[in-house]
């Protein structure tokens, strides 16, 4: 067989496509399921500009709860003060005065 | 596409209706199973309506995207349980072999389909996105998710391969 007989035979296979049953589209429109959580989640959020900057706010909004929820004395300056000066004095303890 | 993304369960089946056929015998033609290719295109429309918003026509047509995802499906089903080809297909086709001419076309036809089946999977992919499905050789490649010149390459050493399988098997049967 030649390559324009083979070609020809490969060309004919189009032929052979065939149709689904019936059934088939029926029995996968009917066990759709809903769409996985995180992908609905998704899929609101990118619907409309408003959502979008919603989106864009809410790690902002979530930031600032968990900043304002922490417990700043430990860290304010007075306390800072007071460390500084409790090393300061160590280091006066340690060291004649003069030296310093 | 995008009514799907959004949920329309309408614009998803018009979607369905207008691809299965194609689906199903791209699923029949890899797997040789009525039933198989049943399940397979119903898990890529699964997943099609599910993952519905990743599709991007901008990277491929919506035939193309489908049939990757069943393409995938299909190897994940060759890796969990090994698939069983039926050997006796190209003994069938071999048997309504004759020298007559007007049926001589047909029965050629029925032969290559039974050597196709036999090919290696990627091979008889490549074969039956092109030959059958009409699909170019840049869309196979997508399908297959390879390069287009491996692509290329699979599909010369498909054509090869069959050709020389069908000029063995039809020289031997008229010679007898």
């Amino acid at each position: 067989m030649n390559d324009a007989d083979f070609a020809r035979h490969l060309d004919r296979l189009r032929e052979t496509r065939q149709s689904a049953p019936d059934h088939l589209a029926t029995r996968i429109l009917a066990n759709l399921p809903s769409r996985e959580p995180l992908e609905e989640l998704f899929a609101w959020f990118s619907r409309s500009l408003l959502r979008g900057a919603v989106t864009a706010l809410i790690p902002l909004l979530v930031g600032f709860g968990l900043g304002s929820s922490s417990d700043m004395d430990a860290e304010s300056p007075d306390t800072w003060y007071e460390a500084e000066s409790l090393v300061y004095g160590e280091i006066l303890e340690e060291y004649d005065y003069d030296e310093i | 596409m995008q009514s799907v993304a959004q949920g329309d369960q309408a614009a998803f089946g018009v979607l369905l209706r207008r691809h299965v056929d194609a689906l199903y015998t791209y699923a029949n033609r890899l797997g040789q199973s009525p039933g198989l290719a049943e399940d397979l295109v119903q898990e890529t429309w699964l997943a099609a309506w599910q993952h519905a918003r990743r599709f991007n026509p901008r990277k491929a047509k919506l035939t193309t995207w489908l049939h990757r995802i069943l393409h995938n499906k299909f190897i994940d089903f060759t890796r969990k349980s090994r698939v069983q080809y039926d050997d006796n297909a190209v003994a069938t086709a071999l048997d309504t072999f004759n020298a007559d001419d007007t049926e001589q076309n047909r029965q050629s036809s029925a032969l290559l389909e039974a050597l196709i089946a036999q090919l290696p999977q990627d091979q008889k992919a490549a074969i039956v996105l092109t030959h059958v499905q009409g699909f170019g050789n840049r869309d196979v490649a997508q399908i297959l998710g390879k390069g287009l010149r491996a692509t290329e390459s699979l599909l010369a050493t498909a054509r090869n391969n069959l050709k020389t399988a069908f000029n063995q098997q039809t020289s031997e049967q008229l010679s007898r």
